[in-house]
């Protein structure tokens, strides 16, 4: 950065204060009657709407979640430090928004889109858009039919996700939730450098700020800031900034879903934010339902995932598109769609809990990570048995359809039958050919962190897996295999790849397929 | 205020007006807020549940003596019916009943110096043109840390011309362009 001459910012400071105007101005207002606990009551503002901003003496700003016969309940977004008994609350005639431009993307910003990276304002134009918005209507919406690619291959070829869709991943703590999907954007560096970028947005709500940092230096070093955005808010920032959180995402991603282009959000927690609204509304004296959550806790998340769409490919019925701000109207484009990744975290695997049944419900599908199979080496720790894509069927490519189609099946069965394992010999041929293949694809299926694979690799080393092309290589041996194989495919067999990749699965594919496999596992006897 | 104490305050209002003695009472009911506002003993007395009515009942006969009899049936009331924790409220909603009655508008200015005759004219004129109001009751109030100017508050309105107000938003617009 070039040296500030002193003289450079006297001259600015002059001609800042030159053409500032003093004026009086006409403000509504009100009184603080108490603070405490992150929660003002005002008495006054008469006028004020709910979900509006205030300002207090001092700046803080807050939001008016209350409205009651004789005050009004405020939320602060900051320190109540300086706020004392009898100052004034002014109103600001605002709903609580974000600004959202170009330059968001490889930004680290917090709940009401400042920046916290060091990095200085957000550059370019900016257009304010509000947290709270109504999600699309049913005629500007198409259905799932663009797969996003996770490059993790148990995910892609058996709980396929498509552009728009919401699927839930959940799991104990330490089961590899934030893996997956930190692997899910670090898989869109692919589109990103092909010119169609996913953007991406990242939200860490209630996490530690060591947490994020390293979330944040990940994505840097692998080259996925370029297309990444981070909301953070932190486990020390106040509750009402974590509640908001999701929103300021789901405002970013829509930016970039209503100008035409595919966004991915992911939250990561959900759990955590209904733990934090759950405090605000209890300190606003809401009344507890289960667990302690209000009433309104699905109509949270829910009015936050409904958000995920994907729009309807048409400019002209776009741009009629309900609730849609001002400063966008002109910017709207078709086509573009938001993804949703909402992550929840269960208190020993018990899925049956409030919060987790809400969003199983909400979401189009789920994708379970156990504690126990990432015990046993088999990680992404997914338990494919079930997990499930209710519309990302429909997005799948279709030779990864074709491919996959029975994966899914063998290897129910195979678990099933996995318990017969241990009497060896004793068992049938037929028992012993599905437990010995289901045992080669669950190694098929692990997956290094940070290693995603290309949608044609993960098609070539399914096809190998599901037609038992590895029956001759030891179990121990398959990672090798993979290794090879792939190298070899994409060394001497380039076109082959790109047939599948443009979902092709002639008979000339399959042979090659069939005969670089024959070849390879010869090797491994 | 609670919906009790509104209504009671219109049912004073309804009867002092239909005797043409709102503006009497108007005046005791100020000094009725007044007193119980200044002493904290009082409130705590009258919103105890354990001072037994008979004793409450003594203790208002005493301070309000002096008062109409429109004053003391209300107190009487109010002891019979339990809700004498109410008073407070009922006076201020009557204060503010009869204000709007009589359009007449409170307004409360903060100077950081003693407010002159003539400049309390000219913030007359200017609450007048704000509110439309012909009858402005002013109240002063000094306070030293606004630096200059003046503040005039009418009800949930605030208008802000206060030295201190300006440095603010100088700070907040060197702030934001930075």
């Amino acid at each position: 950065m070039a040296e500030v001459k002193p003289a450079e910012v006297s001259a600015i400071l002059k001609k800042q204060i030159s053409g500032f105007e003093a004026s009086a101005s006409l403000d509504e207002v009100g009184t603080v009657l108490t603070v405490g606990d992150g929660i003002a009551r005002v008495y006054g503002l008469s006028n004020v709407q709910y979900g509006e901003l205030v300002e207090f003496a001092g700046g803080l700003e807050g939001i008016v979640l209350n409205l009651e016969e004789d005050n009004v309940g405020v939320v602060l977004l900051g320190p109540s430090k300086e706020i004392k008994e009898g100052s004034t609350v002014k109103r600001t005639q605002r709903i609580a928004s974000v600004k959202v431009g170009e330059e968001i993307v490889g930004r680290v910003v917090n709940t009401l889109g400042i920046p916290i990276d060091g990095k200085g304002p957000i550059a370019g134009e900016t257009f304010e858009l509000p947290l709270e918005r109504k999600a699309p209507g049913v005629i500007y919406r198409e259905p799932v039919t663009e797969p996003l690619q996770t490059g993790i291959k148990a995910i892609d070829a058996m709980i396929p996700v498509g552009r728009g869709q919401r699927e839930l991943v959940i799991g104990d703590r330490q089961t590899g939730k934030t893996t997956v999907c930190i692997d899910t954007i670090l898989n869109q560096r692919e589109f990103y450098d092909a010119g169609k970028p996913v953007y991406c947005i990242y939200v860490a709500i209630g996490q530690k700020a060591s947490t994020v940092a390293n979330i944040a230096k990940v994505l840097e070093d692998k080259g996925a800031m370029a297309y990444t955005t981070i909301v953070a808010a932190n486990a020390s920032d106040p509750a009402p900034m974590q509640v908001y959180a999701p929103f300021t995402g789901a405002a970013i991603g829509e930016y970039f879903r209503d100008t035409g282009r595919p966004a991915l959000i992911i939250y990561d927690d959900l759990s955590k934010q209904a733990v934090a609204y759950r405090e605000v509304s209890l300190l606003l004296r809401r009344p507890p339902g289960r667990e302690a959550y209000p009433g309104d806790v699905f109509y949270l998340h829910s009015r936050l995932l409904e958000r995920s769409a994907k729009i309807i490919n048409d400019d002209s019925i776009a741009k009629e598109m309900n609730d849609l701000p001002d400063v966008l109207k002109n910017k709207v484009k078709g086509g573009g769609s938001l993804t949703a990744l909402p992550i929840i975290e269960t208190q020993a695997a018990d899925v049956s809990a409030y919060i987790p049944t809400n969003v199983i419900s909400i979401t189009d599908g789920q994708i379970f990570l156990e504690t126990d199979l990432f015990n046993a080496g088999v990680r992404p720790a997914i338990n494919v048995g079930i997990s499930v894509s209710r519309v990302g069927g429909n997005a799948q490519i279709k030779s990864m359809k074709k491919v996959a189609g029975t994966l899914k099946l063998d290897q129910a069965q195979y678990r099933e039958l996995e318990a017969f394992a241990k009497f060896g010999s004793d068992l049938d041929a037929a028992t012993q050919n599905v437990i010995e293949k289901g045992k080669r694809n669950v190694e098929i299926l692990k997956q290094a962190e940070s290693n995603p694979f290309t949608v044609e690799d993960q098609i070539a080393i399914i096809y190998a897996g599901s037609k038992n092309l590895l029956r001759a290589v030891p179990v121990v041996k398959v990672k090798e295999f993979e290794r090879d194989y792939l190298e070899i495919l994409n060394a001497k067999h380039r076109p082959i790849l790109d047939e599948l990749k443009a979902g092709k699965l002639t008979d000339t594919v399959i042979e090659t397929l069939e005969a670089v496999a024959k070849d390879l596992s010869a090797k491994f006897k | 205020m609670s919906r009790a104490a509104i209504r009671y305050a219109k049912a004073v209002l309804d009867l002092t007006s239909e005797a043409s003695t709102s503006k009497e009472v108007y005046g005791e009911m100020k000094d009725v807020q007044k007193t119980i506002e200044g002493s904290k003993e009082l409130q705590l007395m009258l919103k105890s549940p354990i001072v037994k009515h008979e004793d409450k009942r003594a203790v208002l006969k005493e301070i309000f003596q002096g008062n109409s009899k429109t004053i003391l049936s209300l107190m009487d009331i109010l002891l019979n019916n339990k809700r004498v924790n109410l008073l407070e409220g009922i006076a201020e909603s009557y204060i503010s009943q009869y204000n709007k009655q009589e359009g007449i508008i409170e307004a409360l200015v903060t100077t950081a110096i003693p407010l002159e005759e003539s400049l309390k004219q000219k913030v007359m004129a200017k609450v007048k043109e704000l509110t439309g109001a012909t009858n402005v009751i002013l109240t002063k109030k000094l306070d030293p840390s606004i630096l200059g100017g003046f503040i005039l508050r009418v009800g949930d309105m605030q208008y802000n011309a206060s030295i201190a107000n300006n440095f603010d938003q100088l700070k907040k617009e060197l702030n934001t362009s930075r």
